[in-house]
């Protein structure tokens, strides 16, 4: 028997006497789900009368290529959230990515090189997944550690110094246009059909949104929920190192400053697109959605000619007002 | 028994409640209840579970508002009582989950919004700590807790004390404590019961709720029985005995909800050696054939639910064997599912569904290897084993894209059992299986359940509904403290002997002023 | 059996054994001290340079900027939250000030005042906070991960070029010293020792403790917790504009550059000097403990002449181990 406690206090509200009406409390909740594609709308919308130059090729394939990498990072940012979890690391990893194939590269082949990428990425979403779930380290520290660790490392490995021009193999998968679209894309495409394909018709993606709705229950009906948690978390690292990878190829050589935005970006973009923190909830066309609307947010604020603390400025407000939404949205529904 | 309720009897009352009625949806909760409670008195209230008790401890502090009935506290009457309302007037409650704080100390949890403050409006440690002490002193506990101590090093025992200093520290004069003496170990409970006594001889009003009848005949001055809602009888301890308290507390008609007893057991399924569990269950023996349903009664706490967990290697067992089907038993949930063995908890809304995904996804769950063709899951294949589980066990709305958190309980419930059914498994686990279930949903748990047994599968029911128990159980393991006290068979069923059991009462009868025992 | 109260708390423990008691509550404060004495011990040793009076006095100058951000982010912590924006609002108070000064012809006369206004800003960025948090109770982490980045945007947009025009007598702030001790290191050690003070023996200040430990209890207490959390947050701004002045009369100009990255440095402080990560346990000293050991650990790297990358990367293991070693306090069940 479901005890119901009386006093229907609505704790935190300056405004006495403040009870959310139903129709509130279903418009908060339609305004979290079509917030991204309305959004996207507008700006376009804005681009046109304000910022006609937005329509450029030069400025398309950039947002593209752009699109593409924050959205590559997403998908696994995605991931993570699912299962309840966090990955600060992301931009690091991503940065990563550039550093080693260049570095590697003059000593052995291509492929080697790529290899070892790959695999320093998953070992890193190993060892963050494997502090998560073995040792309880909450997300957010046990990434935010791993962030500052590998930025250190790479400042030790490359001595500050950037060096080197990317390999060809990299422009290719990225700037190089297929038909009209640059090769970016179809990676993007690529990556989002196989976890479209994974979450809606495996088991392991099955996994994932049981775990993230409710491990207790997953653990009970015998799914290794640590093992979901850490290969959610590989995935994540691996597909940053890709998305850094991209990057470069457009980019052309090696920046020290790559990525930084990318976790802010990844998670607001994840978060616009209905995935929640609380877990088990979300999925890749909203990810989508709100990649979309950030990359266009921020090339606006490019092509308008404003400055750069903008952009910054922009990231934080859309994470915030985005987290602040969803955080209220799911405390209304919770009463 | 203590000679102290002479006494009593001649306090002045404290607390009055004439006529509460409440009701909750589709259930009568409390029914023309009433109760009082005298300065200097500890006053038991005893009952099933459901018979009401929580529910009349809520309306006293202040959670819920009765539909009709008044309260007299404090020279004043109330139609109903703010929570403040309670505080102010001196009500307070410990319950059996502690609101203490681990990581800080006895004085600091006890004194916890309401400071001592000395110069410049700092807290006066030297002041707490001494008011501490005298807290600790009155409830003769001043040499076994540290007012500095971590409250996280305290045994519960302690901790129990702490939080009845917390109820000290606000003056309380009625103190309502809820099955206190379920979480202690045997050797805390002495002091429990001495902290009780000089809390009635300080002239407090105690409210005794505990389903340990011998308790209640060691501390209680008088007694008062629940059952359904209902006031039954309000007794001088010294007056009554226990066969009567449990004859009051239990008696009710059967109805037919329950399939009728033709199955036929046959091999032995399960068998559980001498196992010891995570330092709470103890020696325990039991197996399990085929087609046959083991019921396992005890109240809350004795270590049922402990039981059924570490059977799917959901807890520690430290010592003993158990084997399933001639061999050594699944460790851990995933193997104990796919060799057939599951589990339905008590919880289902925590341990049960995954809540914001729909019934399909639910009911697909641990069953997903059956639909993967190919590495890729057949929406088909799926759909169809699940449309056809629905139909079954009789899910009405038939709708399996309805998210879990709209069902109702009744349909809650299936949905967990049904996604382990949909995995045939050979020996299922039932923990509350009817739990904040509707009368017509529980007989179609029972079907199914009966329905299984017709099958060769075993069947393992905890349940603090006896009527179930004996409605669908071939035979009854009490527990008791973490051990089985008793086994009962089907021919001798019945609620008394279950009951004495599970309060470990002696058969022998308390001896009766002048009024006829049974 | 009526024994006085003091003869009875001499009776619990012999004296030795309260001592043992004492020792083991205090555990993790004796191993940072220890730790202080064995490094600072072995440098002392093995280098002239590091025990020279005035390199002693320079580190303890050196502790303040650190000191006053760690004492802001523990009362943080302590609520179970986290306050990632700290730097940044160090940052914005140092900028706007300045800019204000030299908006103002560096008059002497402003000094106090723009010290007072410095204290506002902070303050009410802290509020929005604070405000923030607990009117949509979003997650505190990726809240004040938002604000950063606005304000990060919005430092930028202040100036990106260090902005001079503070008067030089607002520059003995950071100069004034009796004898070798400057008279700043004084003012914080008073500071502390009112920090302390008030997480001990002030109601707010365990209030703060008993919702880091279990809102949901202390609300039981009567303890108002959304107002603990919103003071919570106010008192980091305050101290993050406290080190941004301070900041400003070191560097003697406005810098954009502005306590980069010492959110992270804050953080690792506080949990080294043993305040849990998730809330309600540690104490100041502690964090005192952690702040000193950081910078002796700088001071002794850079007298050695280690590579500056090496010691971000050395930071870095320093925290994954710190974090790899760390045990949640609630049950980590896997499996």
């Amino acid at each position: 028997m479901k005890s119901t406690p009386l006093k229907s206090s609505w704790f935190g509200s300056r405004l006495s006497g403040f009870r959310p009406t139903p129709r509130f409390v279903h418009a908060v909740d339609l305004a979290g789900q079509w917030a991204a594609p309305i959004m996207i709308c507008v700006v376009l919308i804005v681009a046109v009368v304000y910022a006609p130059a937005f329509y450029n090729p030069t400025n398309l394939r950039t947002v593209a290529i752009q699109f593409a990498v924050l959205g590559i990072v997403a998908v696994g940012q995605t991931l993570v959230l699912l299962v309840r979890s966090i990955d600060l690391s992301v931009s690091a990893v991503l940065a990563l990515g550039a550093v080693i194939v260049v570095q590697t590269e003059a000593g052995s082949s291509l492929v080697v090189s790529l290899i070892q990428a790959l695999a320093v990425a998953a070992a890193i979403g190993l060892i963050n997944g494997l502090l998560i779930t073995k040792r309880g380290v909450p997300p957010f520290v046990a990434t935010f550690g791993m962030l500052v660790f590998i930025q250190g490392a790479r400042l030790a490995y490359t001595k500050g110094q950037a060096s080197g021009t990317v390999p060809a193999f990299l422009r290719m998968i990225s700037i190089e246009p297929v038909g009209f679209i640059p090769a970016a894309l179809i990676v993007w495409l690529f990556v989002n059909l196989i976890f479209i394909f994974i979450l809606r018709k495996t088991r392991f993606g099955r996994w994932i949104y049981a775990v993230g709705g409710n491990p207790f229950a997953s653990r009970y009906a015998g799914i290794r929920v640590d093992w979901v948690m850490i290969a959610a978390h590989t995935i994540c690292s691996v597909l940053a190192i890709l998305g850094g990878l991209v990057l470069s190829g457009y980019i052309g050589y090696v920046d020290l400053r790559l990525g930084a935005d990318y976790n802010m970006n990844s998670i607001a973009a994840a978060i616009v697109g209905g995935t929640t923190f609380t877990g088990g909830r979300g999925n890749l066309f909203g990810t989508a959605a709100g990649v979309a609307l950030l990359v266009l947010l921020l090339n606006l604020v490019v092509v308008l000619g404003l400055p750069i603390h903008w952009q910054l400025a922009m990231q934080g407000l859309v994470l915030v007002l985005a987290v602040a939404l969803q955080g209220f949205r799911q405390f209304l529904l919770s009463r | 028994m203590e000679a102290s309720s002479d006494v009593s009897q001649s306090n002045g009352t404290i607390l009055k409640l004439s006529g509460i009625d409440k009701t909750f949806g589709g259930t009568h909760a409390l029914a023309d209840v009433s109760f009082d409670l005298k300065e200097g008195e500890v006053h038991a209230l005893v009952g099933e579970n459901g018979a009401g008790k929580s529910t009349l401890i809520k309306v006293v502090t202040g959670a819920y508002y009765p539909d009709m009935g008044t309260i007299e506290v404090g020279g004043e009457k109330y139609q109903s009582l703010r929570p403040e309302q309670a505080r102010n007037l001196g009500i307070s409650v410990v319950y059996q989950e502690f609101n203490i704080l681990p990581e800080l100390s006895v004085a600091e949890n006890i004194f916890m919004g309401a400071q001592p403050k000395g110069r410049l409006n700092l807290i006066d440690m030297g002041a707490r700590r001494k008011k501490t002490y005298e807290l600790l002193e009155r409830l003769g506990a001043q040499d076994s807790i540290n007012p500095n101590e971590i409250v996280k090093n305290l045994t519960v025992g302690e901790q129990q004390i702490v939080e009845i200093s917390k109820a000290l520290a606000t003056d309380a004069h009625i103190i309502i404590m809820d099955e206190p003496s379920a979480v202690l170990p045997s050797r805390e409970l002495e002091r429990l019961f001495s902290v009780i006594r000089v809390l009635r001889a300080e002239g407090h009003g105690i409210i005794y709720i505990s389903h340990r009848l011998n308790e209640v005949f060691e501390l209680a001055d008088r007694v008062t029985v629940l059952k359904d809602g209902q006031h039954m009888a309000t007794k001088n301890v010294a007056e009554t005995n226990n066969s009567e308290l449990v004859r009051l507390m239990v008696g009710r008609e059967l109805t037919d909800m329950y399939p009728p007893a033709d199955n036929k057991p046959g091999d032995v399924l399960l068998e559980v050696s001498d196992i010891d569990i995570d330092g709470t269950v103890f020696g325990v023996n039991l197996h399990v054939r085929e087609g046959e349903v083991l019921g396992l009664a005890g109240l809350g706490g004795s270590g049922r639910t402990t039981v059924c967990r570490a059977l799917v290697g959901l807890a520690d067992i430290h010592s003993g064997e158990i084997s399933y089907l001639g061999k050594p038993a699944p460790k851990t949930a995933g193997s104990a599912s796919q060799a057939g063995l599951v589990l339905i908890p008590e919880d289902r809304k925590s341990y049960g569904l995954v809540l914001n995904q729909s019934m399909r996804f639910n009911l697909a769950l641990p069953n997903l290897i059956e639909f993967v063709r190919g590495g890729v899951l057949r929406s088909r294949i799926e759909k169809q084993a699940v449309n056809s589980m629905v139909e079954d066990i009789q899910i009405k709305p038939p709708d399996t894209e309805i998210l879990a958190e709209s069902l109702s309980g009744g349909n809650q419930q299936k949905v967990v059992v049904g996604k382990w059914l949909l995995t045939n498994p050979k020996l299922v686990i039932f923990d509350e299986p009817t739990r904040g279930i509707d009368v017509g949903a529980k007989a179609e748990i029972y079907q199914r359940i009966r329905e299984l047994t017709y099958k060769g599968v075993g069947v393992i029911m905890a349940s603090s509904e006896l009527p179930e128990l004996f409605g669908v159980s071939d035979r009854i393991l009490v527990f008791y403290e973490g051990r089985i006290r008793g086994e009962l068979e089907r021919k001798n069923f019945s609620e008394e002997a279950i009951m004495r059991l599970a309060t470990a009462t002696e058969e022998k009868e308390v001896p009766v002023q002048g009024g006829v025992d049974l | 059996m009526a024994v006085t109260f003091e003869e009875a708390s001499g009776s619990f423990t012999s004296r030795s054994g309260k001592l043992m008691t004492f020792v083991r509550k205090n555990g993790s404060i004796f191993l940072i001290y220890g730790l202080i004495i064995l490094i600072a011990g072995t440098a002392a040793i093995s280098s002239d340079t590091f025990r020279s009076p005035s390199n002693m006095a320079n580190i303890l100058r050196q502790s303040i900027i650190l000191g006053l951000l760690a004492i802001g982010q523990s009362l943080v912590i302590l609520t179970g939250g986290m306050d990632i924006s700290i730097d940044m609002m160090a940052r914005t108070v140092a900028l706007v000030i300045a800019t204000l000064f030299a908006m103002f012809n560096s008059d002497p006369g402003l000094i106090l005042p723009l010290i007072l206004l410095g204290v506002v800003v902070g303050v009410a960025l802290g509020g929005v906070n604070g405000l923030l948090i607990t009117r949509t109770h979003a997650n505190p982490f990726i809240i004040t991960f938002g604000v950063a980045f606005i304000l990060r945007g919005v430092n930028l947009a202040i100036s990106t070029t260090p902005i001079r025009g503070i008067p030089s007598e607002y520059l003995r702030i950071y100069d004034t010293k009796i004898g070798i001790i400057a008279v700043n290191v004084i003012v914080m050690a008073i500071i502390w020792f009112l920090v302390w003070l008030f997480t001990t023996r002030t109601r707010l200040g365990r209030a703060l403790y008993a919702v880091g430990g279990s809102p949901r209890i202390a609300r039981l207490s009567a303890i108002r917790v959304n107002r603990t959390l919103v003071w919570a947050y106010v008192l980091s701004g305050f101290f993050a504009s406290l080190a941004g002045l301070f900041v400003l009369s070191r560097m003697g100009v406005g810098d954009p550059g502005t306590a980069e990255g010492m959110t992270f440095q804050s953080i690792v402080a506080v949990a080294v000097g043993g305040i849990s990560l998730y809330g309600g346990r540690g104490s100041i000293v502690g964090t005192l403990g952690g702040v000193l050991l950081l910078t002796i650990l700088s001071n002794v790297f850079n007298l050695i002449q280690v590579n500056i990358y090496y010691q971000q990367l050395l930071l870095g293991l320093v925290v994954l181990i710190a974090v790899a070693a760390y045990r949640s306090p609630r049950t980590v069940r896997s499996g």
